[in-house]
């Protein structure tokens, strides 16, 4: 076993008044080049394991596994610079609003050449091309356009799509999503999911997508990991969900909308 | 020097109105500013004229000043008479100098403004870096240390503080020139263009002049300075703390930018935009501080104008001080809102 | 100590009270866990426990003039030293201890109530009141604040009363303020529309159901601007416009050691360092807080 993300063990705490408080308790899983869902309700640990991966949780958490690998380097026990390396370049983010999650007063480009400089090693004008390829690749008509925004100026599908050109620049070989769509209008959900599903195919990506939406799940994924208060109680193929033995994903599924 | 945290706040966050509800508020501002001061020297005072003219003036003096402000008019119409006066730049005359205010206020002013300007620049060069480390190394020592000095600076009296500087670096170790603002032997050897004598010696290319304006400038300006670092020091690490819990910092960190960039590019970005009401605040704040300064460092601007004429009981200069500094004031706000409005892309 | 302080800090208080004093408990273990606030706290009760015990801390008496005595350096029999006229400077400013509280007390109980009244009013009725009234207030808050208080006392007189008066006038707007924007989100809530229902006229609810409620965080205003009103009233003093002699106010007396400042330094320093020290500790308590109530920032 080389390849891909491998969890032991994943312990996350966080300092409170009343003592330190898990969130966390004891992961296990693997992502390799599929398309794994971490589903549960909120306060379930599962944004918490997304950002424990990339070390990006606040001073006041504590990461503790047995085992934390992305194609054997030591995600726990690396240092900083070559972190920073893996963020971006190895295993990229997507987050949940891209109201948010863009710089308001950068434009769009800027960031994205930005992650290209950062992990390429290449000229801005090389850069710059690269980004209005990439804004092509998510399905922007008028990449130029979209380039020269600033992220006030798009609609939250535009955004988003957006953001997955950002994260992807530097070339990822894994892809952590945390809730891409669920700030998005319903009418865009699903291209925007579309095109995502089509570049991490196309790219041979890993995906782990963190989501409550089991709908989103049983479309897009290969297998689902059901979380519950820190740890995992169930895992199974994205479409046996609706055959699930556990109570608490059976309840899951139920409280649902169906489309 | 009494700026608030809470009233920055305030002030940059309500700050999207339209032009012309902008200019009707400024208008009303200045009307209130104007109706204060006269109610400050025509109506609290026992006497109005004594207190223009001064308790050694002559009858006709006297005459002419009662004359002059109308008092056997209505309140209403006196109020008329003053606002037609000052509208026409008429501050009235002051006794202490025999001149009219305005013109003492044009002669003094550049002198405050150099060392306003100078100090606001040591706290912006200081203040912004202090701030950003206080909230990178939150809650650590760092943190403690830098909190530490910016309330001495937010609780020591300037005058006092230029006293201690004074006796310290001038009196005790002659590292710096006294009192005044260029040596005895420079005075009145550059060709006032600008009113400032650091760029009017250097525009003249007289370097001994500058050296020792430069020298004499400094520690004023430092201890002046003190508050102005403080203030926006605190206020870039509380904004600063802000922005780093954003979800776009999160994304730039995600994107593996090195911490010196999320910080210094991407949370400073936007910390900036609020920043620049901050050290406008700060630049009227440091106005009103000089009046204190001045007088410990014998420097001939504005604030050592308003001393004299408040210990002469020259009302029409305190006045027509007030008035002036309160329009700057008043200006400063509009410049932040207007370059509020450039830097922020949100706003255009 | 166990049991009480899982009692305090259920999760599931059995009954108001309870809540309540489990939240005071968790404010105070955050303030207490600040080294800085508690050290604000300290000096604030100190200077409080020094006015009030001038007497019995100092026998020298602080309008005693002894010019045989004057300037001495600080020494066994004159801690601090002397002044010009032979006065101990120590005891000059244990007794000055009680002008500053005076001063940040009287401004205190002047500009809060006057910012309440008119920010709640303001809040409550809105209308054109309310545009009146924060027209009035953004006036005084465009002036220059020492300058205005400057100007007011240049036309009222020198004197401490005056200089009261001047500080206060010029220390209501910012209360206004914070009250009105109190009065805004509370006039929306429901016990509001009850009392309303029951016949509660309208100055009634606002000056028994709001007003109330904007209080608390005037108080943490109030102590955040004690150090700012400590720093005025010196700087009026310092110019001769506050307390006039013999009066031990700090600020005269930095202003009368000014002459002497680079023979006699002690005579202009002791003062100052108590200015300083009292505004710190004011700064450090409002600070903490600040931090306490708003953990925000």
């Amino acid at each position: 076993m080389t390849a891909g993300l491998e969890i032991a063990g994943l312990r996350v705490a966080y300092d409170s008044i009343r003592g330190p408080v898990v969130a966390v308790d004891g992961v296990d899983f693997t992502v390799g080049h599929e398309r794994v869902a971490l589903v549960g309700e909120s306060g379930s640990g599962k944004s918490t394991v997304g950002r424990a991966i990339l070390r990006l949780l606040p001073p006041s958490a504590h990461i503790a596994a047995d085992r934390m690998t992305f194609d054997g380097i030591d995600l726990l026990g690396c240092d900083e610079r070559r972190m920073r390396r893996v963020r971006g370049g190895r295993i990229g983010m997507i987050l949940q609003d891209p109201r948010h999650a863009l710089n308001p007063v950068m434009t769009v480009g800027r960031q994205i050449v930005e992650s290209y400089r950062a992990h390429g090693g290449i000229g801005g004008t090389e850069a710059r091309r690269r980004a209005l390829d990439m804004l092509a690749a998510v399905h922007i008509r008028d990449p130029e356009r979209v380039f020269a925004a600033y992220p006030h100026q798009l609609s939250g599908g535009m955004g988003q799509r957006a953001m997955i050109a950002m994260v992807l620049a530097a070339g990822p070989d894994l892809l952590i999503a945390d809730e891409p769509t669920s700030a998005l209008d319903v009418t865009v959900r699903h291209s925007v999911l579309a095109i995502l599903d089509e570049l991490v195919i196309a790219h041979g990506m890993g995906l782990l997508i963190i989501t409550h939406d089991l709908n989103l799940v049983a479309t897009f994924c290969d297998r689902a990991l059901v979380m519950r208060a820190g740890r995992i109680v169930e895992a199974l193929p994205a479409s046996g969900l609706a055959e699930a033995h556990h109570p608490y994903t059976r309840a899951l599924f139920a409280a649902a909308p169906t489309l | 020097m009494t700026v608030t945290d809470d009233e920055t706040f305030r002030m940059a966050r309500g700050r999207l109105r339209s032009g012309a509800v902008l200019a009707g508020s400024v208008a009303a501002t200045i009307l209130g500013l104007l109706l204060v001061t006269f109610f400050i020297g025509r109506v609290i005072p026992v006497d109005p004229v004594l207190a223009v003219v001064g308790d050694r003036a002559s009858a006709e003096t006297y005459a002419a000043a009662r004359e002059a402000m109308g008092l056997d008019e209505p309140l209403w119409r006196q109020f008329l008479i003053y606002l037609g006066g000052v509208l026409r730049g008429d501050f009235g005359q002051s006794v202490l100098t025999g001149r009219p205010v305005l013109a003492d206020i044009g002669r003094f002013f550049p002198a405050t403004l150099e060392l306003a300007t100078l100090a606001t620049l040591i706290g912006v060069l200081a203040g912004v870096p202090l701030g950003v480390i206080a909230a990178v190394r939150r809650g650590r020592w760092p943190d403690h240390v830098i909190r530490v000095v910016t309330l001495l600076g937010y609780s020591v009296p300037t005058f006092w503080l230029g006293m201690i500087a004074l006796l310290l670096f001038y009196a005790t170790l002659d590292w710096t020139a006294g009192p005044g603002r260029v040596d005895l032997f420079f005075e009145g050897l550059a060709q006032p263009v600008t009113g400032s004598l650091l760029i009017d010696s250097a525009l003249a290319g007289a370097w001994d002049v500058f050296g020792s304006a430069l020298d004499h400038i400094l520690l004023p300006a430092l201890v002046l300075g003190t508050f102005s670092l403080a203030y926006i020091a605190r206020m870039t690490r509380s904004f600063m703390i802000d922005q780093l819990g954003q979800e776009y910092v999160l994304a730039a960190r995600a994107k593996g930018l090195s911490e010196a960039r999320v910080v210094w590019r991407h949370a400073l970005g936007n910390t900036a935009i609020p920043l620049v009401t901050v050290v406008a605040l700060s630049y009227g704040a440091l106005l009103e501080g000089s009046v204190l300064t001045e007088t410990v460092f014998a420097w001939p601007g504005l604030g050592a104008y308003l001393t004299n004429s408040l210990l002469n009981a020259d009302m029409n200069a305190v006045l027509g001080c007030t008035i002036v500094v309160g329009i700057v004031f008043i200006g400063l706000n509009l410049l932040s809102d207007l370059l509020y409005r450039l830097l922020d892309p949100r706003a255009r | 100590m166990t049991a009480m302080r899982a009692w305090l800090l259920d999760e599931a208080p059995a009954s108001p009270a309870q809540a309540a004093m489990g939240r005071a408990y968790v404010a105070w273990r955050d303030f207490a866990a600040n080294p800085l606030a508690l050290t604000g706290l300290i000096i604030v009760l100190l200077l409080v426990a020094l006015a009030v015990l001038a007497p019995l801390l100092t026998a020298h008496d602080p309008y005693a003039q002894n010019l045989d005595d004057r300037l001495l350096p600080p020494g066994a029999a004159h801690w601090l030293g002397t002044d010009q006229l032979g006065r101990d400077i120590l005891a000059r400013i244990l007794y000055g201890a009680r002008i500053t509280l005076m001063i940040v007390g009287l401004v205190a109980v002047i500009a809060a109530p006057v910012g309440l009244v008119v920010g709640c009013v303001s809040g409550y009725f809105g209308g054109w009141l309310d545009v009146v009234m924060m027209r009035v207030t953004d006036v005084f808050l465009a002036f220059p604040r020492l300058i205005l208080a400057l100007a007011l006392v240049a036309a009222l007189g020198p004197g401490i009363e005056n200089a009261v008066i001047a500080l206060a006038l010029t220390a209501w707007p910012p209360y206004a303020r914070l009250a009105r924007a109190e009065a805004l989100t509370i006039r929306g809530r429901e016990f509001i529309d009850a009392a309303r229902m029951q016949g509660a006229t309208a100055w009634g609810i606002v000056f028994t159901q709001v007003m109330p409620l904007c209080t608390s965080s005037l108080i943490v205003r109030l102590t955040l601007d004690m150090a700012g009103i400590i720093l005025i009233a010196a700087g009026l003093g310092f110019l001769g416009l506050g307390a006039q002699p013999p009066a031990p106010e700090w600020g005269a007396m930095i202003a009368a050691g000014r002459q002497y400042l680079f023979d006699q330094w002690w005579v202009a320093t002791m003062p100052g360092l108590a200015i300083l020290v009292v505004s710190l500790g004011f700064n450090l308590l409002g600070d903490g807080l600040r931090d306490v109530l708003d953990p925000r920032r």
